[in-house]
Parts: structure tokens; C-alpha cells; sequence
């Protein structure tokens, strides 16, 4: 009687030790998936690894032929040094364009002037001056101005109270005085 | 007894498995292989206890040997560049969906032969009370 409990007692220890170890693996198991960050490049699998090394191939080459492409316009601008004295005319007309696209140059020229005014029936607002800013741009306006305030690819129109219009960080009111500038003049088409 | 001494040590080991320190990625591959032993071990336990031929010895050593085997073997294949784990993963789900099934099936017709005694003391009583 006294051996069987006793082989009852040892059955039991050695069944709830392996529950123990059995549980304990695979809750830690559990954890480990969980909290591990499977992207990192360390945790990969092969497969994955080889498509993220496939894509960084597909983005080296990509940025190889961007290398080239500036390698070959930096040997063009070289050799026109050599050869002629043009260069500081194509540089120069590379930072016309480039002031031009950031605002930082004043631009004259043919184009158009718009004069928008409220009425009784209705009363212009920033989604009138975005959409007529975005028609200009889309007709190919190099430089608007609303109010004598340059509207730039960022400049912020806004409206935060009624009768109030901030274009950029100026407060502008109506009339609205709209001016485009387009080389060569298509806006008459 | 012996319920209660699995459901302590279940959860005991799961305390103990949320408190541990986490496992590095590169091993929980062969932790992962060596839980699916243990769990065919622990299903091939209870068929066997169910069909009367529950041997501790037997569980014990499959329990232990089947996780370690398997752990080698994955290693093994890693070294070889042969996905062996897989082998032992068919092999140890197979098995465990075969136990499953002859615990589910003496649990059916532990149940169907309880509905079918029940019927016949039913009938008897029936009759019974008809022959009154």
C-alpha cells in the first residue's frame, strides 16, 4: 500500500515537472514571436532576405544610373568650358528657372490679370482662389500672384474667419487681383 | 491526483514561461520543432492511457527524446541546407491528428454506448409497466 502511494506521489511529480517544462517552453515560444521585430534584418528568413536584397539591388541600380546620368551632365558642363564660354550661360539659365520655381526672382512678362470681386449673390473664398490658382497652374502659369502675393507650389491659402483670407503669412481682401505670367502668352487661347 | 498535478504544472510552467527571459530568434526555430514533439507525446500519453497500455517510462523517454532528436535533427539539416524539420513536423502532426482521432473515437463510443444502455433501461421499464 505504502509503495503504490509512493509511485503514485513520484507519477505525479514527474507528470506536473513535464507540464511545467512542457508550459514554460512554450510560453516563452509565445513571447519570443511576439516581441520579436521579424523585419529587423537580423530575424530574416532566407526567402525574405532574398527578395529585401532583390529590392535593394532593383534601388542600387536604380541610384547607379541617377550616379551616371549627373556624372554625364557634370563631363557635359566640364567640357563646355573647355570648348566655349557658354557655360555660365546654362548655369545661369538653370538658376533663372530654379529662383523662378522657388519665388526668389521677380518675373515680368506677358500674361493675364484677373480682377475677382465679391457681389451680392456671391462672396469669394479660398476654394474660389485655390481652384482659380490651380486652373492657372494647370494652364501652365509660371508665376501668380494674388494681391501682389506670390502663390507658390506651398503657399498655404487660407481662410480662418469669414472675410479674412491669408495667402502665405499676408493678409489678403478682396478684390482679389490675380495676375499670371506664362512665356509664351497662351492664356488668350 | 493526478488532474490537479497537471493543472499546476501547467500553470506554473506558464508563469515561469511568461517571467523567462526571451529566447533568441535564431533558436526558437528548434524550440518551436521541440514543442511539437512534446505535444506528440503528450497526445500519444493520453491515447495510450485511454487504450490501457500507458507506460511512464515510455512517455517520459518520448517526451525527452522526441524534442532532443528533433532539435537535432533541425540542426542538422540546417548544417546540411535541408529543411529536415519539416519531415519532422508531417511526421508529429500526423501522428497527433492520429491520436486525436482514437481519443475522439473511444469518447464517441463511450457516449454512444451510454445513449444506447440508457434506451434499453428505458424500454425495459416500458415494458415493465405494460405487463403490470
Amino acid at each position: 500500500m505504502k509503495k503504490e502511494s509512493k509511485n503514485a506521489i513520484i507519477i505525479n511529480v514527474i507528470i506536473s515537472a513535464m507540464c511545467i517544462i512542457l508550459f514554460a517552453v512554450m510560453f516563452m515560444q509565445f513571447k519570443t514571436v511576439e516581441e520579436t521585430d521579424i523585419t529587423a534584418i537580423e530575424n530574416m528568413r532566407e526567402t525574405e532576405l532574398r527578395t529585401a536584397i532583390s529590392e535593394w539591388k532593383g534601388k542600387y541600380e536604380e541610384a547607379e544610373e541617377q550616379l551616371q546620368t549627373n556624372k554625364k551632365s557634370i563631363t557635359e558642363y566640364l567640357e563646355t568650358i573647355e570648348n566655349s564660354g557658354t557655360t555660365s550661360s546654362l548655369i545661369d539659365k538653370d538658376l533663372e528657372e530654379s529662383n523662378m520655381k522657388l519665388g526668389k526672382a521677380n518675373i515680368y512678362g506677358e500674361g493675364i490679370e484677373l480682377t475677382l470681386s465679391n457681389t451680392d449673390s456671391h462672396v469669394i473664398d479660398t476654394y474660389d482662389l485655390i481652384d482659380l490658382v490651380n486652373e492657372l497652374r494647370y494652364a501652365g502659369a509660371e508665376a501668380i500672384s494674388i494681391n501682389d502675393v506670390r502663390v507658390l507650389s506651398y503657399t498655404s491659402i487660407s481662410q480662418p474667419q469669414d472675410g479674412l483670407t491669408i495667402i502665405g503669412e499676408q493678409r489678403v481682401t478682396a478684390p482679389f487681383v490675380v495676375k499670371a505670367i506664362r512665356k509664351p502668352n497662351i492664356f488668350i487661347k | 491526483m493526478i488532474l490537479m498535478a497537471i493543472v499546476i504544472g501547467c500553470i506554473l510552467g506558464a508563469v515561469i514561461g511568461i517571467y523567462a527571459p526571451l529566447v533568441p530568434y535564431t533558436y526558437s526555430g528548434y524550440l518551436a520543432i521541440a514543442i511539437i514533439a512534446a505535444l506528440d507525446s503528450v497526445f500519444g500519453g493520453i491515447a495510450a492511457t485511454l487504450k490501457k497500455n500507458f507506460d511512464l517510462k515510455v512517455f517520459v523517454t518520448g517526451f525527452f527524446g522526441n524534442a532532443i532528436l528533433s532539435i537535432l535533427l533541425t540542426f542538422l539539416g540546417e548544417k546540411l541546407n535541408v529543411d529536415i524539420y519539416l519531415a519532422a513536423i508531417v511526421v508529429f502532426v500526423g501522428r497527433m491528428f492520429n491520436n486525436l482521432a482514437i481519443i475522439r473515437r473511444y469518447y464517441l463510443s463511450k457516449w454512444t454506448s451510454k445513449k444506447q444502455e440508457n434506451e434499453q433501461v428505458e424500454s425495459a421499464e416500458k415494458t415493465e409497466e405494460t405487463s403490470k
